[in-house]
């Protein structure tokens, strides 16, 4: 027994369990991966209208620029104000803090007040349905306006004149502002953006400022937004200017659904690498540095929903003087290998999809110069085939 | 017995993380020549031995003079560190040496039956390196190999000129395991397993003539036998079965050949006096020419040949003291094995400057006697294989055999004698 045991720990001593590089140099050359490169370009493209409930966004738009108009709603709790309730009110304005401008920044941002109904909560509320049928949304006549320079950080202020109104609300009347102010833009060189009523920090939020005449000092209480929701706006048609280019546009929102022809790749493939490779046309962009500079993009199942999971952020290289979008989309591919998969798109967005109105302008599948088409560049290792005394 | 069933069983245990050379890749891994426990300790020949104690597994003609139903099984135990120009490596491999089973159906012409698993050859190897290019870690493992189900006949056509034949079933798979783990979780890492199955039947004839100063006229040579040994060409069926992660539905198959060789082996046994036995071997296989499924352009199968001496010592008979009664064994052995590799390729890609691997081994062993019927064989191999030219390796080899052979009364011959 004792030669035995004696024989087990001689032989299990220093012995290896993880494979090394130590006779990797013969290992035949065959058995390495076969790995192989092919670039795919998009045989399919198509715009998608996305309904944006903003009402969890952290900014929220007023104005109007080229084709695209903004309108916000904003709700105000008016609470704590038991003790001036008989005072006096000798001025009432609607404070927002400015964080973002799109189109003419220098120009004045005209703006007038209505009180609104509760309806604009509604999921399916549009520019659209305000402008055909406003009284189901909110009341005339104006309460407040204003056309006056809104610079980035400063607060924005909109005189309400009609104090009657804001009685009313603060002694907890019928068709005062519980339900909410409504911002309609009246100028047209460009749309600002404000911090909006869902932000965590108070602070921040839009104000109603109620100034009271308190045995004649003036007083002035704030009561601060408990929700708001933007509403922007711009036709299919106002954002297509190229019909060779694709459009992503933020804040409306409009996406590019992007399809891709695999048949060069054999099903079973392993895929070590894809990367989606999206060229920007700057021109017809149209954006600036309040947001981030990137794309996402989702994998698309069977049914044409994004999977939650399968959301990348795009990196961005510069190429010929051309900004060059890049998203890692292996798994994307790998998936779209699989027989039983029949969608073979993937869902693009601006990554500040709810907080800017950031317009991205690419190259499409049917541009002229191909090497500016949307496209992916695939590093995969065939399936094993039958290698007859090969293998 | 149950301490023997037990270290059986953890001998087993170190096949849970076996690897080994990479030599083991090519053609159908290494092969045994596994002639039975009593020759592995005596340079691995023997083909002339005959006796009531000893199931040769590749000379179906020593089976004749069995005279009682017999058996062996055994564990081979090997430890092997490979050398190559990027470092070294310590692999241990444990594996069943198989078992035969001999049944003597007529004493007076030696007609004895045998049956045989005996393992043909052994793929185990495991490697591994970093992808800068696909920035993976890739692991490659090797196994399997070829095994036998064989059955014997022998018979003698006069005292001491002995026939038989050795049907021979060869089955068995050879596997490739590819895993490719990517460092970034975005990449879908992967495997492939790659096997071929194996399966087709073989014919060896052999034949034993003792005393060979009295079949040549020659008194000098009475006491030398000689066995001889023809093993004929097999094709194999092969089957080739390749799945992936990827696609882990689909098996992509494929049919085909593959050839096993010619061989042939000649040996001889000296008899200096009734306790001591020398054995000479050689045996060769004509690989040259051979069609294999699995060939590899860098690999050229090659005509083998295998030399060994060996010499098995009883100290004394009807000892009473017990290590007196052990069988002490020794040998060596040379083999230029059928491996011809190459590293290089000329300026057409063309693989050239194939090295031939050769192995030199030292053996040495005991046969301990564990009860009036049975031994325990005790053998050992220590040797290297290969070079580090051409960017080839070299394997320091020790191999440990483990084996039980019952129902034996060893060196009756002696005393028939």
């Amino acid at each position: 027994m004792r030669v035995f045991v004696f024989s087990i720990v001689f032989f299990s001593c220093g012995c290896l369990n993880e494979p090394n590089a130590v006779g990797i140099d013969l290992l035949p050359t065959s058995d390495y991966p076969l790995v192989k490169s092919d670039t795919v370009y998009a045989n399919s493209d198509s715009l998608a209208y996305a309904f944006i409930t903003s009402e969890v966004d952290s900014r929220m738009f007023v104005g109007n620029y080229q084709s695209y108009t903004a309108w916000s709603f904003v709700e105000f709790g008016f609470t704590g104000f038991d003790s001036y309730k008989s005072l006096p009110i000798l001025a009432v304005k609607l404070r927002m803090k400015a964080n973002y401008s799109f189109g003419g920044s220098a120009s004045p941002l005209g703006v007038q007040l209505f009180a609104t109904t509760q309806n604009w909560h509604s999921d399916s509320l549009m520019v659209d349905s305000l402008l055909s049928n406003p009284t189901a949304y909110y009341r005339n006549p104006v309460i407040g306006s204003t056309s006056a320079i809104a610079s980035d950080t400063s607060w924005f202020e909109v005189p309400i004149s009609d104090t009657a109104i804001v009685r009313r609300s603060i002694i907890q009347e019928a068709n005062g502002l519980g339900d909410g102010v409504l911002l309609q833009p009246l100028s047209i060189n460009g749309i600002k953006g404000f911090v909006s009523g869902n932000v965590q920090s108070v602070d921040e939020r839009p104000k109603i400022a109620v100034t009271f005449d308190s045995m004649g000092v003036q007083v002035t209480r704030e009561v601060s937004a408990t929700k708001s929701r933007s509403l922007t706006h711009i036709s299919s048609a106002n954002l297509v200017q190229n019909s060779n280019l694709l459009y992503l546009q933020n804040g409306v929102a409009y996406r590019q659904y992007l399809g891709f022809d695999l048949s060069g790749i054999p099903i079973g493939s392993s895929i070590s690498k894809a990367n989606l490779e999206i060229t920007l046309d700057s021109a017809a962009s149209a954006r600036n540095s309040y947001g981030s500079d990137s794309l996402v993009s989702y994998y698309l199942s069977n049914d044409n929903l994004p999977a939650s999971t399968s959301l990348k952020v795009s990196t961005k290289k510069t190429s010929s003087g051309k900004h060059v979008y890049n998203v890692e989309v292996a798994r994307y591919v790998q998936n779209w290998l699989i027989p039983i998969v029949t969608q073979r798109r993937l869902l693009l967005l601006g990554f500040s999809e709810r907080t800017t109105l950031d317009r991205f302008a690419f190259y499409g599948k049917s541009w002229p110069d191909k090497t500016l088409r949307p496209r992916i560049i695939i590093t995969y290792t065939p399936p094993p085939q039958h290698r007859s005394a090969t293998p | 017995m149950k301490k023997i069933l037990l270290v059986l069983l953890a001998l087993g245990a170190p096949l849970l993380f076996a690897g080994g050379p990479i030599y083991t890749r090519y053609g159908y891994g290494d092969l045994l020549f596994y002639n039975g426990s009593r020759s592995y300790a005596m340079g691995g020949g023997g083909f002339a031995m005959l006796g009531d104690n000893f199931i040769s597994r590749m000379n179906p003609a020593s089976l004749s003079q069995i005279i009682r139903t017999r058996f062996s099984a055994g564990l081979d135990f090997s430890r092997y560190t490979t050398e190559s120009t990027s470092g070294a490596s310590t692999f241990m491999q444990a594996a069943f040496q198989g078992m035969a089973l001999a049944v003597p159906l007529d004493k007076e012409y030696g007609i004895v039956f045998s049956f045989d698993a005996t393992p043909y050859s052994a793929v185990s190897y495991t490697v591994g390196r970093s992808d800068t290019t696909l920035n993976s870690t890739q692991e490659y493992f090797g196994g399997g190999g070829l095994s036998t189900l064989n059955l014997g006949l022998s018979v003698s056509i006069s005292p001491t000129i002995h026939f038989g034949a050795k049907f021979h079933y060869y089955y068995g798979r050879t596997n490739q395991l590819t895993k490719i783990d990517f460092s970034g979780s975005d990449r879908v890492d992967y495997s492939i397993d790659r096997s071929v199955y194996y399966s087709g039947l073989g014919l060896t004839l052999g034949s034993v003539i003792q005393d060979i100063g009295s079949f040549i006229q020659m008194p000098s040579l009475s006491k030398l036998d000689a066995g001889i040994i023809l093993g004929l060409p097999a094709t194999l069926q092969a089957r080739e079965e390749v799945t992936s992660s990827v696609v882990s539905d689909t098996t992509f198959l494929s049919d085909g050949t593959s050839g096993l060789p010619l061989s042939f082996g000649i040996g001889f046994l000296y008899r200096p006096n009734e306790r001591t036995n020398l054995v000479a071997d050689l045996f060769t296989q004509k690989w040259s020419g051979v069609s294999l499924y699995s060939s590899l352009p860098n690999f050229k199968p090659q005509n083998s040949l295998r030399i060994s001496v060996g010499v098995e010592f009883l100290p004394a008979r009807d000892a009473v003291s017990y290590w007196q009664r052990v069988v002490y064994r020794a040998g060596a052995t040379y083999n230029s094995t059928y491996n011809n590799i190459s590293t290089q390729t000329n300026s057409n890609g063309e693989y050239v400057n194939g090295e031939t691997i050769t192995e030199a081994l030292a053996t040495a062993g005991l046969g301990l006697p564990i009860s009036v019927d049975a031994r325990l064989n005790l053998g050992l191999q220590a040797g290297v294989r290969g070079t580090l030219a051409n960017g080839l390796q070299r394997d320091t080899i020790v191999r440990l055999s483990l084996s039980i052979s019952g129902n034996e009364l060893w060196f009756l011959r002696f005393d028939e004698e």
